[in-house]
């Protein structure tokens, strides 16, 4: 019996080998390798989440939502395992501009959790505390543009400083009149003190 | 409703001082703590050539941006932070809760980015001047007095929290301060 089996752990609209469904993405999205192989040890243990594909007029699936796994599962063959027919579910969309505006929203640029990342992240949290998540889509925004005379501008004004042992004791004198030329002898004797910083009120 | 206090005017030199700071290394992990609409660190990846992964946090859900809905403070203190090589934190008055906790959890050199907004009528966090040493008492009778030069005690705080090392900042109208540290274990 083949120990490198590929477990399903979800369950999607239907079944569909990985060489049925093909990459829309292109290099939209890259993953590293190190991230590549945390995934391939993620999918060893299961595969959690349904691909979500686009099928074309012309029954060509494409897959908007799951490049990385799909990576992963071709790699993981190559090692070896077996990869059963997986979940997946279909996004509609009219046309291939507005498949590739909704592939944009599910694996945003700006979206840097892909939902493998993201079931990563929530084995972390401590359930004590309530942690909402929300997965919204990002939008465009205009970038800022940077030259180099503002990079100069920061680098002329960038300020430094070593954060330095700090030792000293803070004073609090009362200015009430009926004990104030006292307070000022102590003052006096306070201030000869080295190390000591101290700080009056104007009132 | 009402809007969540953001601050992202000094946009680009807050760009530009994250971008100076970068660690050397190729693939960057980064924790946002204020992510807001994402905007700071949408622009970095737009101009830098390192491989940057941000995970962002904010207590409001914006509609142009991913982020963790939830307090930063109980999010630091529930993951493990040192998956990343960043953290930052531009808050909208001072982060110190959220750098005792770093500074508490970190089993490796992280980057810190922190924005410091001086209050003119208000006063410093309660937990840092006791941090740095002023009494209850103390505050309780004129914690006004002890909120001036607020920006050298925030620098004290560091130093009593046993952070090493150079913080460089710049600064804007004695009022805000967008500043980088490291933290390292002890």
């Amino acid at each position: 019996m083949n120990e490198k089996k590929i477990i399903v752990a979800c369950k999607g609209h239907d079944l569909i080998s990985i060489d049925e469904i093909e990459a829309f993405q292109g290099n939209l999205k890259r993953i590293t390798k190190q991230n590549l192989e945390k995934l391939k040890s993620r999918i060893k243990k299961s595969f959690d989440v349904p691909f979500f594909i686009w099928e074309r007029p012309d029954g060509v699936r494409k897959i908007l939502d799951g490049h990385s796994r799909r990576k992963a599962l071709i790699e993981l063959r190559e090692e070896g395992w077996e990869i059963p027919p997986l979940p997946y579910d279909l996004i509609e969309a009219e046309n291939e501009k507005d498949a590739r505006q909704k592939l944009l929203g599910i694996t945003s640029q700006y979206g840097e959790f892909e939902i493998e990342e993201l079931s990563e992240w929530m084995k972390d949290f401590n359930e004590e505390n309530e942690i909402d998540f929300r997965l919204v889509n990002g939008k465009e925004i205009e970038f800022v543009k940077i030259k180099d005379e503002d990079i100069k501008n920061i680098k002329e004004n960038l300020k430094e400083s070593e954060i330095k042992e700090y030792k000293k004791v803070h004073v609090l004198l009362s200015m009430n009149q009926d004990i104030f030329f006292e307070n000022q002898n102590i003052f006096k004797q306070l201030k000869k003190i080295e190390g000591l910083e101290y700080e009056q009120s104007q009132n | 409703m009402s809007s969540p206090k953001t601050n992202n005017s000094y946009l680009k030199e807050k760009i530009i001082l994250r971008l100076l700071n970068l660690p050397e290394k190729e693939n960057i992990k980064v924790l946002d703590c204020y992510h807001g609409n994402g905007e700071i660190w949408r622009n970095i990846k737009n101009i830098s050539d390192k491989n940057i992964e941000i995970d962002g946090i904010d207590l409001k859900e914006y509609s142009d941006s991913f982020s963790l809905i939830g307090e930063n403070t109980k999010i630091l203190k529930s993951i493990d932070i040192n998956k990343y090589d960043v953290i930052d934190l531009d808050a909208y008055g001072v982060p110190d809760l959220q750098i005792e906790i770093i500074k508490q959890k970190a089993k490796k050199e992280i980057i810190v980015f922190y924005t410091f907004i001086n209050s003119v009528m208000g006063r410093l966090p309660f937990n840092l001047l006791k941090k740095i040493g002023f009494s209850e008492n103390m505050l309780k009778k004129a914690s006004m007095i002890f909120s001036r030069h607020q920006h050298n005690k925030f620098l004290f705080f560091l130093s009593c929290l046993n952070i090493k090392g150079i913080v460089n900042w710049i600064e804007f109208n004695n009022k805000k301060y967008y500043g980088v540290f490291k933290i390292n274990p002890e």
